[in-house]
């Protein structure tokens, strides 16, 4: 399994070369989100000895039409053949690279809304030049375990490193500071209304990012996912403030050990988590927000009631039609709790209080007080 | 020549009415599963059989939303929710997940629009949707009117944007804040709105502030709806399938008589985008602008100030029912006889109410009325059923 690195500023060169990952993905101030390398000295890390190391290109930023015409006439300038691939996640850098260069190894990273293996499936389709896929940090073990039977590309995952909570173009620090839009700042932001503490906020030129306030870690899941066929694991940290660190992690990576890593885990700087590994229970809470019961209701809806005035009426919004003729009329009614229960309409005036001999939909029918009755709660007829 | 269509957002059965009937080309609107407005009340299949043809006898198409990033297990369902809207003559859908795309194309003919959630956001992206089979593709909030323009040139492909409301202050699809701090998938429906927090920011190098920095002030583009009609942009979109009857209702009033005024005249008069304006405004929450539409939004599209329901005008009511000389309302906010109540007719100018009586349904003489209750309203001038009652708010 290849282990990755991320070399994002020059200083941490000497370190790069050092921790000699298979592999080193090198962030720069144009294309990568949080990179602070200039195009020119790309030249400066290509030249030095990387012996096994290749190194990638990371293209992850997103780009409004005007901001990709900008930069792919930079890009186009870079010696492309010095790196084995171009990491990207916009996916007009996708197509735009597809279409200059065909047969150039591209690795997708979908760590961004591709939770399904039809939505994988579709770019690979599309795209022979994918060489890999990244893939997403809320996926469980299970479902990992199942793509990784299925992939006929490289898939590389994240097993140390902060977790993006929001990217957004603009600038929303800086101006709280009146520094100009293109000065690098970092915070960190509480919210009393939310029980985390001190998320780790970054501006920079190309819009601000908010990270989690725990790192991901799945050190003590590299071996399973090795088994499973995972290719290639990252570590996404700053390299040479790290560096005894990540030679930690990269060691646990080859030789995991549970008391190494309770060593590793004390002397981490931050919280670690391993957010939805284990499983993704993310859509469970807000499932309750609704009214399932009154939702689920399809059929022979006579109408809802609108309005309840206790021994004078219960007025409904007619669903269909209601005659006079069909008086008195079993009915069954949900109430907003989710209960049934049998009432009998006997009467039937228009919202005037008229006796009328029928009511179409649409129309307001103001019927004898139903029990139990209330607005929202749905009148149906007998089966 | 590209007719410019206003569609305006439908959260349930009455609200796509209203939204028709005050004018919109088109509405869109979730079904019980699959879209991102998990707390919106969303329509069963009959609802949106009925709405498709109350909207289509009206002029209006409906797009159905099924724009979640789906995980594997929420798959199983769509085929058959997919086969279930075609048949009951949706217009279009509207996807985010390359996934979804597919299982929409393989199980019927529906046109497919590109939602917003997928961040598309310049022309190589939207030629790689089109290769995916979208015919539209609804454009990040980040792109500028021209660079939309340039996109439908470039691709073929129909472009949307949006022209009004509230606005995600990330790139769309890229915030997953309530996944990690709620165990909500904001993706698939669950958006707790952290962005709307204030936040207290501490840093070593600067002093500390309070503020709500991730919050973002409202779009409200309709000083710009020259340049979208005579840029060829195919879709308006307004936001907001959470918000109220009277935000539908005096949005979609607003933009459809200012696009028809346009395409009958060819200019705005400043009067009348006056009195557009002032019309928004009276629905509107956070201080809106173009902000992205025309250069990228600067530091004064952020709404630094806590959330507040101060605004100028309310929902008072619905009309439900119209006899000769009176209206029955549903109310929706509480009023008296000293308040100042107006009707927005569906075409046309406001119109004063003048409460001389409030009865109940049994009529009774009402004081005051109360929320989720029915009055009649002696009424002489010309109303309809939804048209809404909006209540100025006493200072």
């Amino acid at each position: 399994m290849k282990r990755i690195l991320t070399l994002k500023k020059m200083k941490d060169l000497n370190a790069a070369i050092a921790l000699a990952p298979d592999e080193l993905l090198i962030d720069t101030t144009l294309l990568s989100r949080t990179g602070e390398i200039t195009l020119r000295e790309l030249s400066q890390i290509i030249n030095q000895n990387w012996g096994q190391t290749k190194l990638i290109l990371n293209w992850d930023i997103l780009m409004t039409d005007k901001l990709i015409n900008t930069i792919i006439l930079e890009v186009e300038k870079i010696q492309w053949e010095m790196f084995s691939a171009i990491r990207v996640q916009d996916l007009g850098a996708l197509e735009w690279l597809y279409q200059k260069r065909p047969e150039y190894p591209i690795h997708l990273n979908l760590e961004t809304g591709h939770h399904n293996r039809v939505a994988i499936k579709s770019h690979l389709d599309l795209f022979p030049s994918i060489k890999r896929v990244v893939l997403s940090q809320e996926l469980e073990s299970s479902t990992l375990q199942e793509y990784l039977k299925e992939l006929e590309v490289e898939s590389e995952i994240l097993v140390l490193g902060s977790t993006l909570l929001f990217y957004t173009p603009r600038h929303l620090v800086t101006p709280l500071y009146e520094l100009a839009a293109d000065e690098s700042i970092q915070v960190l932001a509480t919210s009393e209304e939310s029980p985390h503490k001190g998320f780790p906020i970054l501006e920079n030129r190309h819009g601000t990012f908010m990270f989690n306030i725990k790192d991901h870690c799945l050190l003590d899941h590299v071996a399973e996912l090795e088994s499973w066929g995972m290719t290639a694991i990252r570590i996404d940290l700053p390299l040479d403030e790290n560096f005894e660190l990540i030679k930690m992690a990269l060691d646990l990576c080859q030789n995991f050990n549970g008391e190494r890593f309770e060593i590793f885990k004390a002397k981490y700087p931050r919280q670690l988590s391993k957010a939805f590994y284990r499983s993704n229970k993310s859509d469970v809470l807000f499932k309750k927000l609704k009214n399932a019961h009154l939702a689920s209701v399809d059929q022979g809806v006579l109408g809802a009631v609108v309005e309840q005035r206790k021994e004078h009426y219960t007025a409904l919004k007619l669903k269909s039609e209601i005659k006079k003729a069909d008086l008195p009329l079993k009915a069954k009614l949900l109430t907003t709790d989710g209960k049934w229960i049998e009432v009998s309409v006997k009467s039937l005036r228009n919202a005037r209080g008229e006796d009328v001999d029928f009511l179409q939909k649409d129309e307001i029918a103001l019927l004898n007080p139903l029990r139990k009755a209330s607005v929202k709660a749905l009148l149906c007829k007998e089966e | 020549m590209t007719v410019t269509e206003l569609l305006s957002p439908a959260g349930n059965l009455e609200k796509l009415k209203v939204a028709s009937l005050y004018g919109a080309d088109a509405v869109y609107c979730g079904g019980q599963q699959f879209g991102l407005r998990a707390a919106s009340d969303n329509f069963s299949l009959q609802e949106l059989e009925e709405g498709i043809a109350f909207a289509h006898a009206h002029g209006t198409k409906v797009y159905v939303v099924l724009n979640a990033f789906l995980h594997d297990s929420d798959l199983n369902e769509l085929p058959g929710f997919v086969e279930d809207i075609e048949s009951l003559g949706v217009d279009a859908v509207i996807v985010s997940d390359s996934g979804v795309v597919e299982v929409v194309k393989n199980r019927s003919k529906l046109p497919i629009h590109l939602s917003t959630q997928a961040s598309c956001l310049n022309r190589y992206s939207a030629q790689l949707w089109k290769k995916h089979g979208v015919s539209r593709v609804v454009l990040g909030r980040e792109v500028s009117i021209q660079e939309a323009a340039e996109i439908k040139k470039s691709t073929g492909l129909e472009v949307e944007i949006f022209i009004h409301g509230s606005m995600c202050m990330a790139y769309s699809g890229n915030c997953v804040i309530s996944n990690y701090t709620q165990g909500r998938d904001s993706n698939r429906g669950g958006c707790a709105h952290s962005c709307r927090f204030e936040y207290s920011l501490d840093s070593q190098d600067y002093e500390k502030k309070n503020a709500y920095f991730m919050s973002s002030k409202d779009l409200q583009g309709i000083r710009f709806l020259k340049d979208c009609v005579d840029l060829g942009i195919d879709s308006l979109k307004v936001e907001g399938r959470m918000k109220t009857h009277h935000y539908v209702g005096t949005i979609s009033k607003v933009y459809s008589e200012a696009l028809q005024f346009y395409r009958e005249h060819g200019h705005f008069l400043s009067e009348q985008m006056l009195h557009w304006e002032s019309e928004l405004a009276k629905v509107s929450g956070r201080d809106g602008g173009a902000w992205n539409m025309t250069a990228e939004a600067a530091g004064d599209s952020i709404f630094n100030k806590r959330e507040t329901n101060e605004e100028s005008h309310n929902l008072a009511g619905v009309v439900q029912q119209v006899f000769d000389n009176e209206i029955v309302i549903e109310v929706r906010k509480a009023f008296d006889r000293h308040d100042k109540l107006e009707l927005i007719p569906f075409k046309g100018d406001i119109q004063n109410l003048s409460l001389s009586r409030i009865l109940s349904l049994n009529g009774l003489d009402i004081e005051r009325t109360n929320p989720g209750t029915l009055v009649r309203i002696p009424f002489s001038g010309t109303a309809a059923a939804m048209n809404i009652i909006r209540i100025e708010n006493r200072l």
